[in-house]
């Protein structure tokens, strides 16, 4: 009896690590708990940064469902974007689309087909921690959504052998463990207490995860440190952002030419630009870019709107925003689809 | 695969149940697959490497064993020599040809040779010397060559002390690991304890001194003269907690399992002399070399400076084993200065009086607190301004990473490691319900206050 125990104690331990070895497996499972299961991992409960400090108190479960609208015959919109706006629209979200496609910058499906019968929108969105360069970076954009660029065959074959070596030797096992053992609802008590603990007698909180000036809102470091490419309060390069402005153009030029009627750029502005620059001296960086535009280059601009609305647009333990902000967005698209 | 990880943590939980659950004749299989598998998860490709060598000192010792007179002596050399190649060629190339550069651009010869661009393997320096221990001892007649591959191969691959030793000896290890081991609770809760304390060790006290030790380390221009010796002091901890935290997993794991590996540290810093400290701080390196250079070089029995010389050898050497750098030289040069001191006015031997013990505590926690400042550093020049840093007071705005309370709880942890450190080893473990208690206080303490940033163990990278 306690040797069958042991086996199976056994070949539980290697399935649990195994499993936990395979990419494919852990998004199955990932889809699993939270749609089946009903015991979704804490990032899709709560907020990414949440799951990664576990403040008490900083929890928003806020829903606020976007609203629909019609379909219509004219407009394909075409949208490359981040995960400010991953699953979370649809064609019946904006107002009298034909068709709406979505492609992500992390995605390996690519290459559009221009449906040359409607008039093709494209707007190219990216939250302002990875603005400008992720707009700009041309290799990305024009592999990604066209196709177009050299194919790299050593770059493939050495794909080929991390894919074979992740079989084994998975790089993230450690946080595909903490989901399946540790990522449930039932261990966020502990988590919390640990937490709590580290941040009133330490002060400390992890790394990557700050507070905001009014401490009601949890924030991405890197956006408010000074010293980081993406903060809201390094100062800014002026040589640099002419130059973006002249990539940009060229930008516009290249997906004009092969077919889209319009091209427009989106920055969505960091929790920190809204929450902390009065404290800390924001360095303009949204205005200054948008200011630049010309009649060749075009912007869906959401910062004023956002700097001066009184009610929340982020969420408080993640770094996206709410459904709130979200709609503002969705109708600044769609205000300037309809002009 | 660092042992301060969820990943070994399963790793280990699924090797220790079918460790028991299986057969004693195919346990070894399961130890020997699980510790190719713990070696590969740093670069896959390196355990060839360990395969080649492993064949070579297989092979060596059957036919040490088997000649006679001086080809049993080429038979030792050529398994020397392929241990050493491999350890000179991954972690000494770069730094000799960095030397015959200088040299040579003296008579303005430059690049005379191509740099290596390749990563160490993890824990070379372990295995190599545990290889190499066990071709010697079949040389002198005391370990018989191990007929079975697959042992010989666990034992060179044995994956708790694999990266980070104890260095073992064949004497010790190679039976055991063919002895037919019966499951106890007895070992099992040992072990577990064990293992507990060396992650209490590790992730408690150890990663937390390493903030301030690493901001003081690592932006020492920036420090005030106690804000250097703060980070000074707690790196002389830190890397006791570290290394030693590793070795308690290490020998706790191999409780588990029914094989005793050797001790290797005796709190070191409780020691009233340096002779003493290198008695009780890693036990396994410093027998290691006693047994194979310093006693076969005459030892203390050829003449006073027969003996300084056989120990300026051997510290230079254990410095060059750490790395290949000035700063480990040194810092092997002034333990062995001390210890020539120590032997030169008869200062080995402890007072009797309690205060004249703590003196000498002091004296022996300063001096090798002064040599981790060689150790720690990245060139002779970084460790220079910190000893002036800490020699010349200069109190300018300088800040720690710590607030006052969590200051405070370093304090009380190392005071907790000094109380307790014996006791823990030593703990009675057949009171089930104490165990239970003192396990899971410790697991719990792991957990609440542990810093998990997976931190390497500092000892990985010899």
């Amino acid at each position: 009896m306690k040797r069958i125990s042991l086996y199976l104690f056994s070949v539980g331990c290697l399935a649990v690590y195994v499993l936990s070895l395979n990419t494919g497996f852990m998004e199955w499972w990932a889809d699993f708990r939270t749609y089946t299961l009903h015991t979704p991992y804490a990032k899709a409960r709560y907020g990414d940064l949440y799951s990664n400090c576990y403040l008490p108190g900083y929890t928003d479960t806020n829903y606020i469902p976007l609203k629909k609208f019609g379909t219509g015959d004219e407009v394909d919109l075409y949208i490359l974007h981040d995960s400010y706006l991953e699953g979370k629209v649809k064609k019946e979200n904006f107002k009298d689309l034909h068709d709406l496609i979505l492609l992500n910058y992390s995605t390996d499906k690519s290459v559009l087909r221009l449906d040359k019968k409607h008039k093709n929108v494209l707007i190219i969105e990216s939250a302002e921690r990875n603005a400008p360069w992720r707009m700009t970076d041309t290799v990305i954009l024009y592999k990604k959504l066209l196709g177009e660029g050299p194919k790299n065959n050593s770059f493939h074959n050495k794909n080929k052998e991390t894919e074979w070596k992740k079989l084994f030797f998975n790089p993230n096992i450690n946080q595909n463990l903490e989901f399946s053992l540790y990522d449930y609802e039932y261990f966020i008590p502990i988590k919390e207490i640990k937490a709590a603990m580290n941040y009133h007698l330490f002060n400390r909180l992890p790394k990557d995860i700050s507070l905001s000036a009014d401490n009601n809102y949890l924030l991405l470091s890197e956006t408010v440190d000074p010293s980081s490419l993406s903060s809201s309060f390094r100062p800014l390069d002026a040589g640099y952002i002419l130059k973006t402005m002249e990539i940009m153009k060229k930008v516009c030029e290249h997906f004009k030419k092969l077919g889209f009627k319009e091209v427009y750029f989106s920055i969505i502005p960091n929790t920190a630009t809204l929450v902390n620059s009065k404290r800390m001296g924001y360095n303009l960086k949204i205005p200054t870019i948008e200011g630049l535009s010309d009649t060749s280059v075009h912007f869906i601009s959401v910062y004023n709107e956002f700097m001066h609305c009184p009610a929340k647009i982020f969420r408080r333990d993640d770094t996206h925003w709410n459904g709130y902000g979200l709609q503002l967005w969705v109708n600044q698209v769609n205000h300037t689809i309809a002009k | 695969m660092l042992f301060n990880s969820l990943q070994f943590l399963v790793f280990f939980a699924f090797v220790i149940s079918a460790f028991y659950a299986l057969p004693h004749k195919n346990r070894w299989i399961l130890l020997l697959l699980s510790s190719c598998y713990f070696y590969m998860a740093f670069i896959p490709q390196y355990i060839l490497i360990l395969f080649a060598v492993i064949l070579i000192d297989y092979v060596c010792a059957f036919l040490i064993h088997k000649a006679t007179g001086v080809k049993r002596k080429a038979f030792l050399l050529l398994s020397l020599m392929a241990n050493l190649g491999i350890l000179v060629y991954f972690k000494y190339y770069n730094f000799f040809l960095d030397n015959l550069s200088l040299l040579l651009s003296h008579f303005n010869i430059h690049n005379p040779l191509p740099y290596l661009d390749v990563i160490l393997p993890i824990g070379l320096s372990f295995h190599t010397f545990q290889a190499m221990s066990y071709t010697i001892e079949v040389y002198r007649g005391a370990q018989k060559p191990e007929r079975h591959l697959g042992i010989y191969a666990l034992y060179v691959l044995y994956f708790p002390q694999l990266v980070a030793g104890p260095i073992e000896r064949p004497q010790n290890l190679l039976h055991q690991l063919s002895a037919k081991i019966p499951y106890s609770v007895l070992n099992l809760r040992k072990g577990l304890l064990l293992m507990a304390w060396g992650f209490f060790k590790k992730a408690v006290i150890a990663d937390r001194l390493a903030e301030i030790a690493d901001n003081s380390f690592n932006f020492w221009w920036q420090q005030s003269t106690s804000t250097m010796w703060l980070g000074v002091l707690f790196y002389s901890i830190q890397i006791y907690c570290d290394f030693s935290g590793y070795s308690d997993i290490a020998i706790g794991a191999a409780k588990t399992m029914g094989v005793d590996l050797m001790e290797n540290f005796k709190n070191p810093y409780l020691s009233t002399s340096l002779s003493e400290f290198w008695r009780r701080w890693h036990i396994s390196l410093s027998t290691w070399f006693k047994d194979y250079v310093y006693i076969p070089l005459g030892g203390s029995r050829k003449g006073a400076l027969k003996f300084c010389v056989n120990i300026l050898v051997v510290f230079l050497l254990s410095g060059l084993w750490h790395g290949a750098r000035y700063t480990f030289l040194i810092w092997a040069l002034i333990h062995a200065l001390f210890l020539l001191l120590e032997h030169f006015f008869h200062e080995q031997e402890a007072p009797s009086e309690f205060f004249g013990k703590v003196i000498r505590i002091v004296y022996v926690f300063f001096i090798s607190t002064i040599a981790w400042i060689f150790f720690r550093s990245q060139s002779l020049l970084q460790a220079k301004e910190i000893i002036y840093k800490l020699a010349i007071p200069n109190e300018g705005p300088s800040s720690i990473p710590f607030n006052a309370i969590e200051l405070t709880l370093c304090f009380i942890l190392i005071a907790v490691l000094l109380i307790f450190e014996t006791r823990v080893k030593s703990y009675n473990v057949k009171n089930r319900a104490n165990y239970l208690g003192l396990l899971w206080s410790l697991i719990f303490i792991c957990y609440l206050l542990g810093i998990y940033n997976y931190k390497q163990f500092i000892y990985f990278q010899f």
